[in-house]
């Protein structure tokens, strides 16, 4: 148990944090800098409603000790719409109904975007591949996987 | 917020906005109708404003916001909120009921908002139970008459303002899209000019009385049966949506918000005979205190990762003598044998021979869990003399009267603000109340702001479970007809209340002519046997209530998420050893259900059924509650695999709904889709089990959900009737079990009767 002091970029913004460094992201995120649309489902990297963005790699930063981002980029929900292909996903969970309670989404949407940003193409195994990680307990895989396409065909540019 | 207000519609931006102006502008109502007020004070729901925001034009400061309605609110720049009262949880409700109101209400959809309701008579579903219960898939049902009078009310309310205001016939005046017309004269005006106008007439209005007002034909609709977008979407895609979890002090105005968990007994009715030692807990950095409940154990620390270790450091001891000790293995026997025995009768059509059946078929069917994405969470602020309670609970007003008791207060001295919840499933809906008996019990422990948070592990391992239920199905054959048929249920009973069973039967769909005997049978456990739809001259069908100590509620669907799969398999069986088709046989035996013929029939006619051909094998299965009607078809085709188990790949799902009328098809689809992944993933892996009484599962590793990959293409045809509307929320879950199974039974020959499918050797993709 220590608690010291390190830097780390959120959204592009640095932040000076003096934590236990072994806290975990999701709750630094949450408690220390106020970054509260990334989700506590289950804090052991099974559903995937805490996936945030370490250098431009979807993590679950509720496994991840904090002092790991030490240094890096971090990038949560809040940053989705900084992106034109962030926009484009925004727009196609909302035109598309995707959301249903809705809690599970930043995480749907952080995976989403690391996986689009990667293959602007993905054929229905990649994102099978990307997004069984994240768990829709509402189970709107349907509507994630066509918005997803729709995304790639350019509908929502 | 950003993205939304620079790309979506400006509507958007005054639909966030008018949240903000819902909480700022609490004070300055002028008239609210239903009179006597909010019973717990405040009623705003703290959801937060996206403070991003810069409103454009602030009906506040451009003259204010009037009530004329306890459901409507009307600003002067014309922005509409409707306050809904069902809790969101999902299903869409913030969206389906501002468009019934908005339809009657002849209002501008662009410029309409939603606000949660909230605890207060006013609120409450005026039909059936009267509660304000979201659960049985009964809030657009249970609210339709109501909702769409009250817009129609209002409507000529506000014609007849205009009339005064111009002097002229009301009945010369038209409304649309939120203005009154006077065409002879060509003059027009908004209703938010019109609406303090309704407030200076002070409408009081009762939901529960019956209402003067004259509703909009069927082909009149404009909002109705139009697939809107979610109004809770813009924060739903952008991660604004704030729920239990994410309300920390500030967004409160509370000083001093501390979490709390609480370590319960490792098994159902273990006691707590000493807290033990808890130096190690205090000494975890964040923790502040420990404090022993009844048969409990609160640690209160600064965060949630704190108080997790402190907990975590606790070494209480537990006395196991009256411990729950099953073994979840043990229960099928059990259960078995005792549906060898005659059970109390519910329904009894005919004779059906107590024995000689020609077939005899035992179905199992697990414990199983809700598991909701948000984990379970309270938020209290007890004073001593008052409280604020903030909860995503299904059913605020039992909440808030279970808070009072427990602390000692006046129902009027607690607020119970109802959250948008994630997922509920009816885990939030828990009639015994132990979420909010327990953050009571925090409470009046810790004397400070305390928000008592469920890990993913408490929840999966903390009971109100699916009850297990054994089936035993009997056919009686007579040629090459279905002549007899037996059902009988073995189960814990959910409701052990008859005071409960009585309030709520009106919500559960059966009528009072069920009741004949005096005698209270346990409804909750015999759904869908009940009601099963075939034509067969004999039917019976019987249930055994059994007790245990592991705590037993409803979950999506209730029974019918076991009966529906023993009664539609146990068809498919029966036209087998009749040799008949299974389809046809469905035809055939629905004769005098006109809606569930016509589901049948067209998803049949939609996927070709009567001329399909090749590898692959269809399934079927038909439900009726909730006054809707599904069928749904699934598509298999199966594979070995290198390992011995086999693969099945579901190709497609088909459904078709009948709702009577579908207030937002692209909703009801999402819904009844939502209900065919819950159950699937239910039959597919679904199991909550106890070893000695200790559950086997902790989190989304062995408690296991559907996910991505195991997802099948789904189309569903929602196709209405023209009945008035009925249910959705739990329609999609019964069926897909059973059509699941049907299809591997047409492809193998084998018939899953013991679930979940997983334990046989089956893997999905």
């Amino acid at each position: 148990m220590t608690e010291r002091s390190f830097n780390l970029s959120l959204n592009g913004e640095p932040q000076m944090l003096t934590v236990d460094d072994e806290k975990p992201l999701l709750w630094v995120l949450r408690d220390e800098l106020k970054s509260r649309g990334t989700k506590f489902g289950c804090g052991r990297a099974l559903c995937g409603a805490c996936t945030v963005h370490v250098d431009g790699q979807p993590t679950r930063s509720c496994v991840m000790p904090s002092r790991l981002a030490e240094g890096k980029e971090v990038s949560t929900i809040e940053s989705v719409s900084d992106s034109e292909l962030g926009r484009a996903i925004q727009r196609a969970w909302y035109n598309l109904n995707v959301p249903q309670c809705g809690y599970c989404q930043s995480g749907q949407i952080m995976a989403s975007l690391a996986l689009l940003r990667e293959n602007p193409n993905p054929t229905d195994d990649d994102i099978d591949e990307a997004l069984s990680g994240n768990i829709c307990r509402c189970g709107m895989y349907p509507r994630i996987r066509k918005a997803i396409h729709a995304v790639a065909s350019g509908e929502y540019s | 917020m950003k993205i939304l207000r620079e790309q979506m519609q400006s509507s958007l931006n005054r639909r966030a906005f008018i949240k903000l102006s819902a909480i700022a502008g609490g004070g300055l109502l002028v008239a609210c109708g239903g009179g006597g007020g909010s019973s717990g004070g405040g009623g705003n729901s703290p959801q937060k404003p996206i403070t991003s925001l810069d409103p454009p034009d602030d009906p506040v400061a451009s003259g204010g916001e009037f009530q004329p309605h306890a459901y409507i609110k009307i600003a002067r720049n014309n922005v509409i909120t409707i306050i809904v009262g069902p809790t969101e949880l999902g299903q869409g409700i913030l969206t389906a009921i501002p468009q019934i109101v908005a339809d009657e209400l002849d209002a501008d959809w662009n410029l309409v908002g939603w606000e949660q309701a909230p605890t207060d008579l006013k609120y409450r579903i005026p039909e059936g139970a009267q509660l304000q219960l979201t659960a049985a898939s009964f809030s657009v049902r249970g609210l339709w008459n109501v909702l769409t009078k009250s817009g129609a009310l209002i409507r000529q309310r506000l014609i007849e303002a205009a009339a005064q205001e111009w002097n002229t016939d009301p009945s010369t005046l038209r409304t649309e899209r939120s203005f009154v017309y006077d065409d002879t004269n060509n003059r027009l005006i908004s209703y938010g000019e019109l609406a303090d106008k309704l407030a200076e007439q002070s409408i009081l209005f009762d939901p529960a009385l019956p209402l003067p007002a004259q509703t909009k034909q069927p082909s009149e609709y404009t909002i109705i049966g139009q697939s809107k977008k979610r109004l809770d979407g813009p924060e739903k895609a952008d991660g604004s949506q704030q729920y239990g979890l994410d309300l920390y002090e500030e967004d409160l105005d509370l000083d001093d918000l501390k979490i709390a968990v609480v370590a319960r007994p490792p098994r159902f009715g273990d006691l707590l005979l000493s807290v033990g030692d808890t130096s190690a807990a205090l000494a975890v950095p964040g923790v502040i205190s420990v404090h022993r409940l009844t048969n409990s154990i609160a640690v209160l620390a600064e965060n949630f990762w704190a108080a997790e270790k402190g907990r975590e450091a606790l070494n209480p001891t537990w006395n196991s003598l009256l411990a729950e000790k099953l073994s979840t293995s043990d229960l099928p026997d059990q259960y078995n044998s005792l549906n060898q025995l005659p059970g109390f009768p519910i329904r009894a059509d005919g004779f059906v021979a107590p024995a000689g059946a020609s077939r005899t078929e035992n179905y199992f069917f697990p414990f199983y869990g809700h598991a909701p994405m948000e984990p379970l969470n309270v938020i209290i602020d007890y004073t001593g003399t008052s409280a604020d309670i903030w909860m995503a609970s299904q059913w605020p007003d039992l909440h808030k009267i279970v808070a009072s008791l427990a602390l000692g207060l006046l129902p009027t001295s607690v607020n119970f603000n109802i959250l948008i919840a994630g997922g509920g499933f009816g885990r939030r809906g828990n009639l015994y109340s132990d979420l909010v008996l327990e953050a009571c019990a925090v409470a009046k422990a810790v004397r400070q702001p305390v928000k008592v948070v469920w890990s993913r592990e408490d929840d999966i391992q903390g009971g109100y479970y699916r009850p297990a239920s054994a089936c035993r199905m009997e056919a009686f054959y007579n040629g090459d007809q279905l002549d007899g048929w037996g059902h009988r249920v073995t189960s814990q009973a959910i409701l052990v209340n008859s005071v409960v069973e009585t309030v709520l039967r009106g919500a559960g769909g059966l009528g009072d002519e069920f009741f004949v005997t005096g005698l209270e049978p346990e409804v909750q456990t015999t759904q869908g046997a009940f009601e099963m739809p075939y034509e067969v001259p004999n039917v019976r069908v019987d249930q055994h209530a059994v007790t245990n100590q592991v705590p037993v509620l409803w979950v999506r669907s209730v029974a019918n998420s076991t009966n529906i799969y023993a009664v539609e398999t146990f068809f498919d069986l029966t036209a087998s050893d009749l040799n008949r088709d299974p389809y046809q046989m469905r035809l055939d035996m629905l004769q005098n259900k006109p809606r569930h013929l016509a589901m049948v029939k067209a998803v049949g006619d939609a996927i070709g059924y009567t001329s399909h051909t090749g590898n692959t094998s269809w399934g079927f299965a038909v439900f009726n509650s909730y006054d809707s009607v599904i069928c749904t078809a699934i598509e298999i085709s199966i594979s070995p695999r290198d390992d011995g188990q086999r693969t099945v790949t579901l190709h497609r799902v088909v459904s078709a709904v009948d709702v009577g009328r579908a207030i937002n098809p692209d909703l009801l689809t999402a819904q009844i889709e939502s209900g065919i992944v819950f159950g699937l993933g239910t039959v597919m892996f679904g199991e909550t089990t106890l070893e000695n009484g200790y559950v086997q599962q902790s989190n989304y590793d062995d408690f296991r959900v559907m996910r991505m990959f195991e997802c099948p293409p789904m189309e569903t045809l929602v196709l209405d009737s023209g009945e008035e509307p009925g249910g959705a929320g739990e329609l999609g879950v019964p069926c897909a079990g059973p059509a699941l199974a049907n299809a591997i039974f047409a492809a193998t020959g084998e018939m899953i009767t013991t679930l979940p499918m997983a334990q046989h050797g089956w893997v999905f993709e």
